[in-house]
């Protein structure tokens, strides 16, 4: 009979005192264990350090408010920045703060889920890939080609050479149709530079089809000029990240065209409220049931699961986001103060105004996929925009297909000039393609996701935004850091103390238990000390009992923490909290030996107690 | 195993701080094989000599020189604690006057016990052979609450020579059991022991029992001690009601 087999006899002849130990021990390991957990995992949650972006670009305000909302859909959003501050970003990819940039605009929902209008950038998919690559190799052809070599030429090489690059240029220019087209259904914004760019290849090719040389040259540099703006786009053309190197994915279907009134669902949303492609959704406005905009959006695909708040969002295209009239008359009131310093506070929606001549006809109403032309707005005017960019004098500048014949139809109720009671805020093109009727100087968006090569970078970009008083960027990891340590850490302190306490308890009930037993079992032990035990064995004998209560308890109770928690997470939980499987820390394994070594300790008491008890003194015949 | 004891005394201290002599054994022999019946009677000093004999106790002077065949002779009487322990854990078996047995194991599980401090695997043949022999072949799984007396008794015997003693020290064996019984167990402790080769002693008040083993010796011839310990334990007793 070794002495493994001996002490648990001894456990099996007061079964019931042992096991009301080792349940005492199992609820303190059990309670410390949850405790631990949650701690540990909120710790993860909120000190993370990989959310994919280093920086969200917001209005200025709260900080806190604005990562709390944007990362962890809690609490409202708090404003918009103009779209120049995103078109900034956008313009220096690569450069001294952000990789990329992901603008984004919040505060609708459907059935109580977070709406995102954003960039078709935020779905990965080896589209968006191939446009980078595509574009930048367009770029870096005709720049290459445009560069004026080192030596001078001669007149016949030069002459070679203006040839090639007119040739090339107009071989882009001919070609932007279709790339416009392709950039539109995967990012409404690189269709909007793209569009910019042609304003550029116009001046290059007027200069290059011209008979003096000087001109001719001029439209050279001009060419150059589209090259390294092509290129400087590819550079910005790469996919949101919901973590170091992890990307939004399509499950199933398709990613939405980025200018269509389409939606993909996060994982948990299509899960929970069963929805699937083909479905459709409308915005409740601001997040109430009872106010729901007329446009409707089509479920064109479904994302895969990530284990972040991204998964329980709706994404939508921004610019159909923009096409809700109630938005555009927002984004119209934020410009009518534009000028004024605090343009760029929050603003809030007087939606009674909005509301009072805005209730859409049934039969204007605005559906993708209906008839090839619908009536979608008024004609934009050409309002002085700051910068003054041509583009808007275009009569039908942002269509792809830019053909007379396809231009948008006026609608019938053109006459209507009142920009506060129109019915609505777009034109649909025949492909099906929302055409804007706002001004791009009116744009604006809830923040943009950034993500900086580093954080010296993210120094940069957060003084870089700031000093221009527009808007602020903060790093959701610094701001939750802060939060975790100022409100959940001291709680969690508190609860680890007590947990701890529980466990010493557990440890005195163990003594307590084998303190009481070695008393009545005097003679017993006196019995194995004639049978030739020694003090020493006798004294391993009882603290290794004390030991084994401590381990089965602790286990126990390890296993009993992680299933209350699971259960806590499954019953009023939340997916943030990632808790997947029995992922043992080390610091409940460090717990879990100190509880081993607590056991040992109370068992010694005992021990030391049965190591004294005489032989002869409790042998003696009565 | 031959044991010699010389000069062998053994006092306690009272809490009130006198002493009193217990042992006074200037010379005692048993030879090995050797079966020996020690007569006493009650407080004259026969289990603090069998504890001497055993390890349990040290004496306070003297030597108990145990001659192991194969082995030099092993003074135990200098020994530490846990080496006492040990050895009469190898070489000794004691049968105490009730069996003492523990409560929560089985017959079979008290014997396979007494083989557990030896270091060496458990003979569960050994143990089964033994119970067998103490007549107790159905009662092998039975708890000592479920045993009659003289079968507990039965039990302590097969407990006593589970390591194959080279000792074996009996005190009082039968003194609980009724004569039919005390005989069978008396003759299953001679018979066991001489299977075994061991030395025996066997401590009784019982002249009769006395009778039946080879050697007898008189405890009160031999311990120079046992009538001052009486007397000053009468003394003392005066002492306190003075």
């Amino acid at each position: 009979m070794n002495i493994f087999q001996l002490i648990l006899k001894q456990m099996r002849q007061r079964a019931l005192s042992s096991w009301l130990t080792i349940l005492s021990v199992l609820f303190g390991v059990m309670l410390a264990t949850s405790v631990f957990v949650v701690h540990r995992t909120a710790g993860q949650v909120f000190q993370q350090e990989d959310y994919g972006f280093s920086a969200i670009v917001g209005p200025r305000g709260s900080r806190l408010a604005l990562v709390l909302n944007s990362v962890y859909d809690i609490d409202q959003a708090q404003g918009t920045i103009q779209w120049n501050v995103y078109e900034d970003l956008f313009r220096t990819p690569n450069d001294r703060f952000a990789s990329w940039a992901i603008p984004f605009a919040v505060g609708d929902t459907w059935k109580g889920r977070r709406i995102m209008g954003t960039s078709g950038l935020i779905v990965d998919r080896p589209e968006i890939a191939s446009m980078a690559e595509l574009l930048k190799q367009q770029g870096r052809e005709l720049r290459d080609l445009a560069r004026s070599p080192a030596s001078p030429e001669s007149a016949e090489a030069l002459e070679n050479r203006i040839q090639q690059v007119a040739d090339l240029t107009l071989q882009r220019f001919v070609e932007l149709d279709d790339l416009q087209t392709n950039a539109g259904e995967l990012d409404f914004t690189i269709f909007d530079h793209l569009e910019s760019i042609r304003e550029d290849y116009e001046r290059a090719i007027s200069g290059l089809t011209q008979t003096g040389t000087a001109q001719r040259l001029l439209g050279v540099a001009a060419a150059q000029t589209v090259g390294e703006r092509l290129m400087t786009l590819g550079n910005s053309v790469k996919p949101f990240e919901v973590g170091y190197g992890r990307k939004l994915t399509i499950a199933e279907g398709r990613a939405f065209h980025s200018m269509k009134f389409e939606g993909v669902l996060g994982a948990k949303v299509a899960r929970e409220l069963g929805m699937k492609i083909g479905d459709e959704f409308q915005l409740e406005h601001g997040g109430s049931a009872e106010d729901v905009h007329a446009e409707v959006w089509k479920v064109v695909g479904i994302l895969a699961p990530t284990g972040t708040s991204f998964d329980d969002t709706i994404y939508i295209p921004l610019i159909s986001s923009w096409a809700v009239p109630e938005h555009e008359h927002f984004m119209e009131l934020a410009a009518e103060i534009a000028g004024t310093p605090d343009m760029d506070a929050p603003i809030t929606k007087d939606s009674t105004t909005v509301r009072s001549g805005a209730s859409p006809q049934p039969n204007a109403s605005p559906k993708p996929g209906n008839a090839p032309m619908l009536p979608g707005g008024r004609v934009v005017p050409n309002l002085p925009a700051p910068d003054n960019t041509p583009r808007n004098t275009n009569a039908t500048p942002t269509s792809p297909l830019a053909s007379a014949s396809n231009a948008p139809v006026e609608p019938k109720s053109a006459d209507e000039h009142d920009h506060h009671h129109h019915e609505h805020a777009f034109m649909l093109r025949p492909d099906g393609t929302i055409k804007l009727d706002l001004e791009r100087e009116k744009w604006r968006v809830s923040g943009i996701f950034v993500g900086t090569p580093g954080f010296y970078q993210y120094g940069n970009l957060r003084f870089n935004i700031e000093q221009k008083g527009l808007a602020m960027a903060v790093s959701p990891a610094q701001e939750m850091r802060a939060f975790f340590m100022k409100f959940l850490e001291p709680g969690t302190r508190v609860l680890s103390g007590i947990a701890i306490l529980v466990s010493v308890l557990a440890a005195i009930t163990i003594l307590v238990s084998i303190y009481n037993s070695v008393v009545a079992r005097r003679r017993d032990i006196a019995i194995l000390r004639a049978l030739g035990a020694t003090r020493n064995r006798v004294l391993s004998l009882i603290t290794l009992e004390a030991v084994l209560i401590g381990l089965v308890g602790g286990l126990l109770g390890l296993l009993g923490g992680y299933a209350m928690v699971s259960i806590g997470i499954s019953l009023f939980g939340d997916e943030r909290l990632p808790i997947r499987g029995l992922n043992v820390g080390w610091f409940e394994w460090a717990y879990l030996a100190g509880v081993v070594i607590l056991a040992a300790l109370a068992g010694l008491v005992p021990a030391l107690a049965a190591y004294r008890v005489s032989v002869a003194d409790n042998l003696a015949s009565e | 195993m031959d044991v010699k004891l010389k000069a062998i005394t053994k006092r306690y201290q009272a809490p009130d701080g006198s002493v009193t002599d217990v042992l006074d054994v200037p010379n005692f022999d048993i030879g090995a094989g050797e079966h020996v019946a020690m007569i006493g009677s009650s407080g004259s000093g026969k289990t603090t000599l069998l504890h001497v004999m055993a390890g349990i106790t040290a004496p306070s002077s003297g030597s108990v020189e145990c001659g192991v065949p194969g082995m030099s002779p092993v003074n135990l009487a200098k020994l530490p604690e846990a080496a006492r322990d040990a050895f009469r854990g190898r070489y000794i078996g004691i049968i105490f006057q009730t069996h003492h047995l523990l409560g929560g194991f089985t017959a079979m599980e008290n014997v396979l016990l007494g083989m557990s401090f030896t270091g060496r695997p458990a003979d569960a043949g050994w143990a089964r052979h033994l119970l067998e022999t103490v007549g107790l072949k159905d009662r092998m799984d039975y708890r000592p609450g479920k045993l009659s007396v003289g079968q507990q008794q039965r039990v302590a015997v097969a407990r006593a020579l589970a390591n194959r003693p080279q000792l074996v020290l009996a005190d009082e064996p039968t003194g609980a059991l009724d004569p039919i019984n005390a005989r069978s167990v008396l003759d299953l402790i001679r018979s066991l022991t001489t299977e075994v080769g061991a030395a025996l002693l066997l401590v009784t008040h019982d002249r009769e029992i006395a009778q039946s083993l080879a050697r007898r010796v008189d405890l009160a011839e031999i311990n120079r001690s046992s009538s001052r310990y009486v007397s000053a334990d009468t003394a003392r007793i005066a002492e306190v009601s003075r």
